[in-house]
């Protein structure tokens, strides 16, 4: 079985939840606001089947997915 | 920590963006970055940048870690020609925004697009004047509301991608931004198997703060939508009037690979300077 891991930049993050959203899994949920910019930042809450599309679609290029299929 | 595709075509120093949390500006720099890894891009050193004013106009200056040159509303593409025209080794790249391209810098758009000029130009049809708060422009969807329009736009957009096809240009496609995978395939076509003329890509992607959040929608909800509303040509093309002004025709309009206007114009000097 693969695991998969999905990483957050908190530097990067605008915390506005495309990739919540998108996510097919519901893999993701918020977690707390970020001090250091103001933003919520989301976390990984779940199983992650790899898919790549909150990578893709989150515009601050703030997420990295890791694990291969 | 792993790290992003994209960051090593970006200057650090300047980023988070300027652009609004959500933007959508940002998915087009990712299938763009995406584009340029699976072709075996390292770095942009034989690239230029050349945009306009509007958000979009920002996405290459000051972000993309390359030579750009950020001109002014609307005149990019006269620039972009006189780049190319004086180095034509150089992969030359215009971004910019429809107001830009298509409202102010229409013309331009056009006769590039007429003489085939070895450019490659990224539209983002955002459906407004983000930069200046959301006024219409000429893509504004029939009776949205806007500042400029406080009963409905009375005006049709206009269809930018099939009046580029309507040109002598190599290279017309329209995608939607929930349209990943496409858009960023289409950008390595533009970038390879059809590397010279004029390439055109329209990108469909409402301005996430003045037509989005307008809605009452996430940058999310209407991402999920654009999935539901974009069709390929054909399809579109088969739905009756009302159903097509529901959605959105996207796909690839036209890919020829007929020479560029650098190849012919050197033909042409070659002739003047009486070599055969
Ligand atoms: C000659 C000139 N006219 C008007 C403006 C004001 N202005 C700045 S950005 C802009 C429109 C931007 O719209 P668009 O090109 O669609 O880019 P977006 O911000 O939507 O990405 C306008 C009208 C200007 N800067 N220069
Ligand atoms: S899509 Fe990107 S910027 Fe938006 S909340 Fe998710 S990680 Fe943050
Ligand atoms: S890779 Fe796919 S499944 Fe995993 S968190 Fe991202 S969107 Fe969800
Ligand atoms: S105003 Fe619209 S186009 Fe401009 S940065 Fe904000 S969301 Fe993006
Ligand atoms: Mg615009």
């Amino acid at each position: 079985m693969v695991r998969y891991k999905v990483f957050i930049n908190k530097k990067l993050c605008k915390g506005c939840g495309i990739c919540i959203e998108i996510c097919p899994r519901n893999a993701l949920r918020f977690n707390g606001i970020n001090p250091e910019t103001g933003y919520r930042n989301p976390e990984q809450a779940g199983e992650c089947i790899g898919c790549r599309q909150c990578m893709w679609y989150c515009p601050d290029q703030a997420i990295v997915v890791v694990g291969e299929r | 920590m792993a790290e992003h595709f994209g960051l090593k075509y970006l200057r650090r120093e300047v980023l988070p963006t300027a652009f609004c949390p959500g933007c959508y500006n940002g998915i087009l720099m990712n299938a763009l970055f995406q584009a340029f890894m699976e072709l075996g891009i390292e770095d942009l050193k034989r690239f230029v940048f050349v945009s306009g004013i509007g958000c979009s106009s920002w996405i290459p200056s000051p972000f993309i870690k390359a030579d750009s040159l950020h001109t002014l509303h609307g005149r990019a593409i006269p620039v972009a020609t006189g780049v190319k025209l004086a180095n034509p080794e150089l992969n030359v790249i215009v971004i910019g925004g429809d107001g830009d391209l298509a409202s102010i810098g229409g013309n331009h758009l056009l006769h590039a697009a007429r003489r085939n000029m070895d450019l490659l130009v990224i539209m983002i049809n955002n459906q407004v004047y983000g930069m200046t708060r959301g006024q219409a422009a000429p893509t504004t969807p029939h009776g949205m509301i806007t500042p400029t329009t406080p009963y409905g736009n009375p005006e049709r957009p206009m269809d930018v991608a099939s009046i580029i096809a309507g040109t002598n240009a190599n290279y017309v496609a329209r995608w939607c931004i929930s349209q990943y995978i496409p858009l960023k395939n289409s950008i390595k076509d533009a970038l390879s198997r059809y590397s010279r003329g004029f390439r055109f890509l329209e990108v469909y992607a409402p301005c996430v703060t003045y037509v989005v959040r307008r809605e009452g929608k996430t940058p999310g909800e209407k991402l999920k939508e654009l999935m539901k509303k974009c069709v390929r040509i054909k399809t579109w093309r088969e739905m009756s009037p009302e159903e097509r002004e529901k959605h959105v025709a996207t796909g690839v309009f036209k890919a020829e690979d007929k020479p560029g206007f650098i190849e012919t114009y050197k033909k042409y000097i070659a002739q003047a300077l009486g070599e055969k």
